[in-house]
């Protein structure tokens, strides 16, 4: 009953954001490439838009990498500027240092923060705004929110950062300090100089995958990119990740009220959950802080989701109006004419139950810890095999083995995408899957999913994937989560530090997958792959304890997988009910 | 037999070009961001694509819309460069001064031909060139081939300019001296920064700011200040501003080089593109290696090919060609130098309504001659209902026709967004278009080249425009726009030349001349030919204010009251390039 009476909260919410959207006044007025100086004399383009009377507005800023135009399917930026302009807020969309029309070098988020204090008290001293300014944005354009937060501008009133990226080495570049190698090359190409670069669509990549050492992979695709080597000459959490990587002390100085948005399906999802945990945890407005977790993809946590993803089918209420959110949101925080939003801690969508449900704490409280624990009689390899999980722990049992050669990886595109029916991947030999009994009743799942594996290597350092599917009773196993989870061995002390293996000696690796939120119904089972590749993706771990940026040698790697009383591998699960 | 000889060529020709694919074994390399300096030390940064590590010819394309320009949702230039790298060239594209990821300031062509000159001879130097180069693209793309080929760089072996503009006071930014108000706006703010622009303008109300007034600050009221925008509306003439950018016959009399000229039908830089092809038709020492091709295509699909119908007009598969693969034949012949000689015509066009290509040894054809459709009415041609007609002889004495042309309320120059090949009868509706049609047809009527409308009108204003628009009227009705724009135009203060403002004197009768552009195209026997006549076409270009004031700064809207004359002194008449009739199996069965 409770949970129904969230739903209709959620009904009641929507129907008096729809009434704002009536009172839209069709008249804007816009200014395009306006120009405001940084402290360093850099100047920075903004189209701005504002409500065609005069008069002193609030203002929205959004601080964009992809040109201040972007366009996202039958969306833009440009439309989140009519769209406020209409109902009383200025917009101000910049393109960030050296990109699009805007002075400077571009360099990741390294000058987002300086740029974005200056940006807001620029904005604070126009004719067009009243002083209080708010942040809005999706991906890069919300950690930039964060990053402006941090420098506590006197003028920010709140911010609303979608899907943030923040959590350097358990997101991207490094996951688990594995290199997302595909994401690399393709990203920061795309930000190479300050147009939109879109000259390797279509480009056959295999070749260049295959090139080593990683460090010059960057020449073999098309240029030198001073960002992607920066990124692999960093291949710990140092002095250079920190300048951008909050630590949770951070967040005990960020007074501000912020909308948390991400997706189940969304890559940057940790970083949106660093932040909101961080948020939660510290910040003095930790009651003003609003999470939305639905089942999306990383675009549509900003521009709506849609009824399937992959084999995943969902409700229509899935689907939000995010501009009518963020109004609300807006009105309240920023404008302050608006009532509170009437916004729960936080609302997410639990995927199989298909239904919101409405959490006082996030994590939920009342989820707790389950293990479910790898068996098998020693050949759990592939589909085939006899590897299964259950609520037991194990006994005495053989281990399992595969062989990892990193010149024949998993493709981390054979499985497909978000959703995806793993099982051309599970039919591998040096795949790993255990699979549980059919189950008798629904298990619920919120939160932090993640793996506790005992492996032992022949090498000075390898790579450990684990995947997590929801089995059909069709047989489908379907995809959960954002991403496979991954741990690169020398990193299993720490990100601080590299510390190589011990052929032969068995480590306990924790591997976090994502945060995941949703039902295995009656009659699913549950089913998680272990394996050392998810290529190109992540780079194949060469297995040779090398530097990874400068390795060009291979080795063969030989993984063994225990699962006995001493050494219990297990998938940990946020089980609620 | 002849002609259908040529249909069967022509049809071979297309689907050799559609033929080549690339090679599987393809190994192209690229190099991303690549700067060339210039001569005053500015960066422009290209995009390469090479077939290997040797030394290969290349063609260059030059663009301000980005390398990253898509078409139909797709980038363009990836597809390309892997296209011509597998078949043995190096494709460069390169940001134009200003725009994408280039250096310095982006103002029109000014820059092009020395930095176009400077480019290529870059190209030579470069460890992956052979020292041959070649140029490629669409419309500016187009532009900067010929700009680039005005300054004679010694490398610069041919060209293959498609739908170059030319003509800057009778294309763009204005045609017949009237200011293209939608067309300058959109455009330049497109190309106001270093980044695409123009989704800012998403949403925009455009009635609301085209109402503004004056002209002059139109750009702050779209969004920003706009240098170019300014520039363009106050050298209203045909002066020193404008020759910088215009080739001229000396100019075509030293450019020996060959080019492959394609436009369109519909394409709104065929003024440019045939200015470009008569020049170098009558002046070059090349004039044996120019080739033109003209479809049933709009701007863009004169490069990324065409369909089968445009508005209500529908056309033959085949005339749709693959772009690339002409090019490619060019190319290997004139840039790579492998190929055997070119079996082209000189021309090839496709004649709409006909539904088929046809072949010249010259364009216009030489076979085509003016022949006159004289307007006539007893006094009320007014809209789709009066009693205009178009006859084959100057009509006697006859009462004139009238019509108010109130420049806040104009014509407009398109319906729901679409202008090509539209039928126009709701257009034809108004009182303030006078609508003249022939009888209908016994035998078709082909016409290939440009027409005309020599106009005797008077005005009680100091200064007006006066439209013209050719339509086909099919048996069903349909009334289908023919023509670039489709309305020409000519506004009265250049009657007498673009480069020079000369008022009229009120009540005076005057002869004008429209130009319609260029057009091939059959009228069918029971089909009917129409004129359009009136004095604006909205937003396409400003409408005429009817002050005489300067344009720029005018503030005042006066009512014009027109009168055209058609009678033996004041023969106002429609001039068809006519293609003499051919044997009727010739015809491709099209006069039911």
């Amino acid at each position: 009953m409770t949970h129904r009476a969230a739903v209709l909260r959620l009904g009641l919410a929507l129907s008096v954001l729809v009434a704002f959207v009536g009172t839209a006044d069709a008249q804007v007025h816009r200014l395009f490439g306006v120009r405001s100086p940084m402290r360093d004399g850099v100047e920075l383009a903004s189209d701005v838009w504002l409500p065609a009377a005069e008069g002193r507005f609030p203002t929205i800023l959004i601080r964009c990498p992809y040109m201040k135009d972007m366009g996202l399917d039958d969306f833009s930026l440009g439309q989140v500027g009519e769209y406020f302009a209409e109902r009383g807020y200025a917009v101000v969309s910049q393109d960030t240092r050296g990109r699009g029309d805007s002075d400077g070098e571009f360099d990741f988020f390294f000058a987002d923060a300086e740029d974005g204090y200056d940006t807001i008290e620029w904005i604070a001293k126009q004719p067009w705004s009243n002083g209080d300014v708010g942040m809005i944005g999706v991906s890069y354009l919300a950690t930039v929110q964060w990053l402006a937060a941090r420098e506590r501008p006197p003028h920010l009133k709140c911010i609303a950062p979608t899907a943030p990226g923040g959590d350097y080495f358990n997101e991207i570049p490094y996951q688990g300090g594995a290199f997302h190698m595909q994401w690399a090359l393709h990203w920061i190409n795309g930000t190479s100089a300050r147009s939109s670069q879109v000259n390797a669509a279509g480009m056959d990549m295999a070749p260049i995958y295959e090139h080593r050492p990683l460090l010059t992979m960057d020449e073999a695709m098309g240029r030198r990119m001073q960002l992607y080597r920066d990124f692999l000459e960093h291949p710990t959490l140092d002095a250079y990740w920190k300048r951008i990587q909050f630590a949770p002390e951070d967040f005990e100085s960020i007074d501000l009220p912020a909308l948390h948005v991400t997706g189940w399906f969304d890559g940057d999802q940790p970083g949106a959950m660093y932040y909101w945990n961080g948020m939660a945890a510290r910040s003095p407005a930790a009651s003003r802080q609003f999470l939305i977790v639905g089942p999306w993809e990383h675009a549509q946590t900003f521009i709506g989701g849609t009824l399937e993803v992959g084999g995943l089918k969902f409700s229509g209420d899935s689907v939000i109006d995010t501009m009518a959110t963020h109004l609300a949101f807006f009105e309240h925080y920023l404008k302050g004419t608006g009532p509170e939003p009437g916004f729960p801690r936080a609302r997410i969508y639990i995927t199989g139950a298909n239904r919101w449900r409405d959490f006082d704490h996030y994590p939920p409280a009342e989820a707790a810890e389950r293990s479910l624990y790898l068996h098998s009689g020693g050949s759990a390899n592939s589909l085939i095999g006899d590897g299964d999980l259950s609520w037991l722990p194990p006994g005495d049992e053989p281990s399992d083995r595969y062989t990892y050669d990193p010149h024949h990886p998993v493709s981390s595109d054979a499985g497909g995408g978000y959703g995806a029916d793993r099982r051309p991947v599970q039919r591998r030999d040096d795949v790993l899957v255990y699979t549980s009994e059919a189950l008798e009743e629904p298990l619920t799942i919120a939160g932090p999913v993640a793996v506790e594996l005992y492996a032992t290597t022949d090498v000075p350092d390898t790579d450990f994937v684990v995947h997590v599917s929801d089995v059909y009773p069709d047989g489908r196993s379907v995809s959960l989560g954002s991403h496979s989870g991954i741990i690169r061995a020398r990193y299993r002390n720490g990100y601080d530090r590299e510390v190589l293996l011990t052929p032969g000696e068995t480590e306990r690796y924790r591997i976090r997958v994502c945060h995941m939120g949703h039902s295995f119904l009656a009659g699913h089972r549950i089913r998680i792959e272990v394996t050392s590749s998810d290529s190109p993706s992540i780079n194949p771990n060469q297995n040779t304890g090398n530097p990874v940026a400068t390795d060009t040698e291979w080795r063969i790697a030989h993984q063994v997988i225990h699962h006995d009383g001493e050494r219990p591998s297990r998938l940990i699960l946020p089980v609620v009910y | 037999m002849k002609h259908r000889f040529t249909g069967i060529v022509l049809t071979v020709v297309v689907l050799s070009m559609v033929a080549p694919t690339l090679p599987v074994d393809a190994q192209v390399r690229q190099l991303f961001d690549v700067r060339a300096p210039m001569r005053d030390g500015i960066e422009l940064s290209a995009d390469v694509w090479l077939p290997g590590d040797g030394e290969y010819p290349a063609i260059l394309v030059r663009t301000p819309y980005l390398k990253s320009m898509m078409v139909n949702d797709r980038p363009i230039f990836p597809g390309a460069g892997a296209f011509f790298a597998s078949h043995g060239y190096a494709l460069v594209v390169q940001d134009v001064r200003g725009r994408g990821d280039s250096d310095g300031v982006f103002d029109f062509y000014f820059a092009d031909a020395e930095d176009g000159y400077d480019t290529v001879e870059w190209i030579a130097s470069q460890p992956w060139s052979n020292g041959d180069v070649g140029m490629m693209g669409v419309s500016y793309l187009g532009a900067v081939q010929w700009l680039a080929a005005s300054q004679r760089p010694p490398h610069l072996k041919c060209i293959a300019p498609t739908a170059p503009s030319g003509q800057y006071m009778h294309e763009l930014p204005y045609r017949g001296g009237a200011w293209m108000m939608a067309w300058s706006l959109e455009w330049i703010n497109g190309t106001s920064g270093h980044a695409e622009q123009g989704k800012n303008l998403e949403g925009i109300d455009w009635d609301k700011v085209f109402s503004q007034r004056p002209l002059i600050e139109l750009d702050e009221v779209m969004g920003r200040r706009m240098p170019l925008y300014r520039d363009f509306i106050t050298n209203n003439v045909l002066n020193g501003y404008w020759k910088r950018i215009i080739l001229t016959a000396e100019d075509f009399r030293r450019l020996d080089i060959p080019a492959m000229t394609v436009t369109g039908w519909f394409d709104g830089d065929q003024p440019g593109a045939l200015h470009h092809w008569t020049g170098m038709a009558e002046n070059s020492p090349a004039a044996d290696s120019q080739f033109l091709i003209i479809g049933p295509w709009n701007h863009v699909q004169t490069f990324i090919g065409g369909a089968t119908e445009m508005g209500d007009m529908e056309f033959t598969p085949d005339s749709i060609i693959d772009n690339f693969g002409t090019h490619l034949e060019f190319f290997d012949h004139y840039l790579k130098g492998e190929a055997p000689p070119l079996e082209w015509p000189r021309a090839r066009v496709y004649v709409t309504g006909l539904d088929q290509w046809r072949e010249y040894d010259e364009y216009p054809p030489a076979a085509a001659s003016s022949r006159a459709l004289y307007l006539a009415s007893e006094g009320a041609a007014n809209g789709l209902d009066g009693d205009g007609t178009l006859v084959w002889s100057a009509p006697g004495g006859q009462p004139t026709d009238v019509f108010t042309f109130d420049p806040q309320h104009p014509v407009p120059s398109d319906i729901a967004g679409q202008q090509h090949g539209i039928d126009r009868r709701p257009i034809q509706r108004r009182d303030d278009v006078l609508v003249y049609t022939s009888g209908e047809l016994k035998e078709a009527v082909e016409i290939t080249g440009p027409v005309t409308v020599e106009l005797y009108a008077a005005t009680d204003a100091p200064d007006t425009d006066f439209t013209a628009t050719l339509t086909d009227v099919y048996p069903d009705g349909r009334a289908v726009a023919l023509g670039i724009e489709p309305t020409g135009i000519i506004r009265a203060r250049y009657r007498h030349g673009l480069d020079r403002i000369e008022l009229v004197t009120p009540g005076s009768v005057e002869r004008y001349t429209i130009d319609l552009s260029h057009i091939g195209h059959a009228f069918l026997a029971g089909h009917r030919i129409r004129l359009e006549i009136s004095s604006s076409a909205y937003p396409a270009y400003n409408p005429n204010q009817n002050t005489g004031n300067p344009v720029a700064t005018d503030t005042e809207w006066h009512v014009a009251g027109q009168t055209i004359h058609h009678d033996q002194q004041y023969p106002s008449r429609l001039i068809l390039p006519v293609v003499p009739n051919r044997p009727s199996d010739e015809m491709g069965g099209g006069g039911s």
